[in-house]
């Protein structure tokens, strides 16, 4: 007889941060936004049955003039599309607040000790208003947030690369280098030419094109790779802790000013 | 009054429902080796690897499998020559298995990893590397006085009191390096991650039942938490020791066993999981006269073909290990998967057979594949020749060329730090010191290894004189041999140097490299079985040219 104890498929939390700052509303940003996460779930429901062994949990933090929970109960991913509301805009950029928000989900309890490494998409359009720095250091303080996946999508090329990238983490081999605004952008590359290390550096969508393709690539490509644990020797990690897959070929060529459209 | 000790051990490993979805290799192993110390105390050593996985590391399967080989065959040597009770103290064992032990695998590791890797170059022409090989490793040493354990990697070791309470005794600590980070054997600097997972435990006169389960990630993983995993490690436990009685009773078992490693998979984190199981108890008149005489090694990891006992070569030299040493391999399909494992069972009738079937024993090690042999397995036949007889040869090449010379007798190792810290040793082997780590071999140290590589090819090839006598005057055609490689890689291979010459027969004759020492030993042979050999007339394999005229 088989004991009474539970087993579990090993939760894998996929967290968003959205910028729902006064200048979302510009451009229709938001409401491209909306549409990439509704566009993207049902894709997500897909990866979850493709990976049984993962139970794929959904939570959603908005940050504008303070950081509060858009969807803040862990969901099974079948269940977001059936109770999702739109994000609205406005107000200030409370990114620093949101990552202390995030910090303390991060902590176990409540998470759970085998829980397969949290997936945080970061998506904002503009410079923080408080002060992200003591929020960042918050947040990377916890060690599940140090162990997750994290990715970045810049709306527009006022978005703070700077910060992003801070949150991302400094890329391997960087040295510390800084990076201009526009410069060195996993957007900022040749149609169909995949970037070096896909998802080490912020995403630029300067479009709702794009901006659907990076949703759609982080809560598919990424989440299924998320999905799929693989032991790392310590130490020799590449990366990220997940091999990420390569992005989509852009369809715009970044340097085209024309077609720039946030 | 029943005394107490170590009772039949058990190991599996099972491939995880994930990796069955996506047709992934299992890249768990076990194992396990029951054996005698120079004065006939029982040793038991059981082994948990589990191979990273994943496209950096490819080839993390065959990692795991030579890790769990190297450990069984690394602490069989070291200590089935010495007399443990010489050596009554715990910190000397404690440090030999943090430090010592550690450096002697990773070297043997390393070295069957990387010629793996030699013989398998990689089609982007990366350069050799132990990296696409990474996996972990868990080692248990049990003796009568004592247990310990060693290792690196995120395998977790537990103790079942006899009431039935678990306790986690030796688990990873949480790294830094990312989510699935762990210590791993292809780490530059493994060795200094042992330590941590190093443990001894004394166990006293009056020493209750207990076990001791060492079991692979995917397990503990499954479960929702540590007070299941705790729970479930009972009821495997349990699972093993009901296969302690008869051989339908150990048949049940380990059908049951399976069932419920797979349910666990399925149900929880769809990983390979690996569990091997210990018991210390009361010895009755089973467990004192089956499971606890000396048995060949035991390896488990599904998909791949039998295991072999010790190397052909090591076989041939190493003093007699019991009828376990000798059974043959028996598989069968696993329920539900169609996986195949190895067991390498008790067989007390072959003990009057001992002799006759040593022999057949070292035939047998070359025909089963292991480690590299399993792709060679894959490689197409070129020139005709059919895949089958290539992969054999290929094998029985690797076997016979891998074969490691003795260790060090006392003398060498009383050189090293190690050795100087050992107790004083009086004379012979059961006296000898405390293995030692340091296997570094300068010039003429490395002319000894060829040397002792020779000699012990030489002492299997010996075993087949008549076969080369026989080769040598027609009273056997190579063909023979060759129809049937499987059944006897040796033959397989004496036949094939015999043909290397003849020209009218490509398709029988692949292209083989073989090792400097293989070639001369085969040399050798040639010349023992026909008198005047002139020197032109023994090509590489040191075949006559024409061995049928």
């Amino acid at each position: 007889m088989f004991p009474d104890v539970r087993l579990s498929r090993r939760p894998l939390h996929f967290i968003y941060l959205c910028d729902c700052s006064g200048s979302m509303r510009a451009g229709g940003k938001m409401p491209s936004l909306n549409q990439a996460i509704r566009q993207s779930l049902p894709e997500m429901v897909q990866v979850s049955l493709q990976n049984p062994e993962a139970q794929i949990l959904v939570r959603v933090l908005r940050f504008a003039d303070q950081a509060l929970w858009h969807l803040g109960t862990p969901t099974p991913v079948d269940q977001v599309l059936p109770q999702w509301r739109d994000l609205e805009a406005g107000g200030l950029t409370a990114m620093g607040e949101a990552f202390r928000a995030l910090a303390a989900v991060l902590r176990t309890p409540p998470m759970e000790q085998r829980a397969l490494p949290p997936v945080l998409v970061l998506i904002s359009d503009g410079a923080p208003t408080d002060d992200v720095s003591e929020g960042l250091r918050t947040l990377m303080a916890e060690p599940w947030a140090a162990k997750a996946v994290r990715l970045a999508i810049a709306i527009g090329h006022d978005a703070d690369l700077e910060v992003l990238q801070q949150f991302i983490g400094s890329e391997p081999g960087a040295g510390g280098e800084r990076r201009s605004a526009g410069q060195g952008l996993d957007g900022d590359r040749r149609p169909g030419v995949p970037a070096q290390r896909p998802g080490r550096r912020p995403l630029q969508a300067n479009d709702s094109t794009s901006l659907a393709r990076y949703i759609q690539w982080a809560s598919t490509a990424v989440l299924g790779a998320a999905s799929q644990p693989r032991s790392q020797a310590g130490g020799t990690a590449p990366d990220t802790n997940v091999p990420l897959p390569d992005l989509p070929p852009t369809v715009l060529d970044p340097s085209d000013a024309s077609q720039v459209v946030w | 009054m029943k005394r107490s000790g170590w009772l039949p051990p058990s190991c599996e490993s099972r491939t995880g429902a994930s990796h069955q979805r996506r047709g992934a290799p299992c890249q768990d192993s076990s194992g396990l080796w029951c054996f005698e110390d120079g004065s006939g105390e029982p040793i038991q050593v059981l082994v948990v690897s589990d191979g990273h996985g994943g496209s950096r590391y490819d080839r993390s399967a065959v990692g795991s499998l030579l890790a769990c080989r190297v450990a069984l065959e690394a602490m069989q040597r070291e200590l089935a020559g010495m007399c443990l009770s010489q050596h009554p103290n715990p910190q000397e064992w404690q440090r030999w298995l943090a430090e010592v032990l550690p450096v002697r695998l990773l070297q043997r590791w390393r070295r069957e990893v990387l010629r793996h890797a030699g013989s398998h170059p990689r089609s982007d022409g990366a350069p050799p590397s132990t990296l696409p090989y990474g996996a972990t490793l868990g080692v248990l040493l049990l003796t009568p006085r004592w247990w310990g354990c060693t290792g690196l990697g995120d395998w977790d070791l537990v103790r079942i009191a006899d009431d039935g309470t678990g306790e986690l005794l030796n688990e990873e600590p949480d790294l830094s390096g990312g989510g699935e980070a762990t210590f791993s054997l292809c780490m530059e600097g493994a060795e200094r991650h042992f330590a941590a997972r190093s443990a001894l435990v004394a166990i006293p006169a009056e020493q209750a039942p207990f076990r001791l389960l060492l079991s692979s990630d995917g397990i503990r993983k499954s479960c929702g938490s540590d007070a299941d995993f705790l729970t479930l490690a009972r009821h495997l436990g349990d699972l093993a020791a009901a296969g302690s009685g008869d051989a339908a009773a150990a048949s049940t078992a380990g059908r049951h066993l399976t069932e419920a490693l797979d349910h666990i998979s399925l149900q929880g984190s769809g990983d390979d999981v690996s569990v091997a199981t210990a018991r210390w108890g009361r010895l009755d008149a089973s467990a004192e006269g089956h499971g606890l005489q000396p048995r060949g090694p035991l390896i488990v990891q599904p998909g791949q073909e039998p295991a072999p006992p010790p190397l052909a070569a090591d076989a041939a030299r190493q003093r007699p290990q019991g009828p376990m040493a000798l059974a043959s391999a028996h598989r069968h399909a696993a329920a539900g998967s169609g996986d195949q494992r190895r067991r390498h069972g008790s067989i007390p009738w072959l003990r009057a057979c001992l002799a006759a079937l040593a022999l057949a024993a070292a035939g047998a090690a070359g025909a089963a594949l292991f480690g590299m042999g399993l792709f060679t397995r894959r490689l197409s036949a070129p020139g005709g020749a059919s895949p089958e007889l290539l992969g054999v040869l290929k094998q029985q090449v690797d076997t016979l060329c891998r074969a490691q010379p003795p260790d060090p007798g006392p003398g060498e190792a009383s050189t090293t730090a190690a050795g100087a810290a050992t107790p004083g040793a009086s004379s012979g082997a059961a006296s000898k010191s405390l293995p030692a780590a340091s296997d570094d071999r300068g010039g003429a140290a490395s002319a000894t290894l060829q040397a002792s590589l020779l000699s012990a090819i030489t002492d299997t090839l010996n075993q087949r004189r008549s076969s080369f006598r026989d080769l040598r005057r027609g009273a056997i055609r190579p063909e023979a041999f060759l129809a049937r490689p499987a059944q006897d890689p040796t033959g397989a291979l004496i036949a094939w140097s015999a043909l290397q010459s003849s020209a009218a027969r490509p398709a029988l004759v692949p292209a083989l490299q073989l090792c400097p020492e293989l070639r001369e030993a085969l040399r050798q042979q040639w010349q023992r079985a026909h008198a005047p050999v002139a020197p032109g007339a023994v090509d590489q394999t040191g075949a006559p040219d024409s061995p049928n005229r």
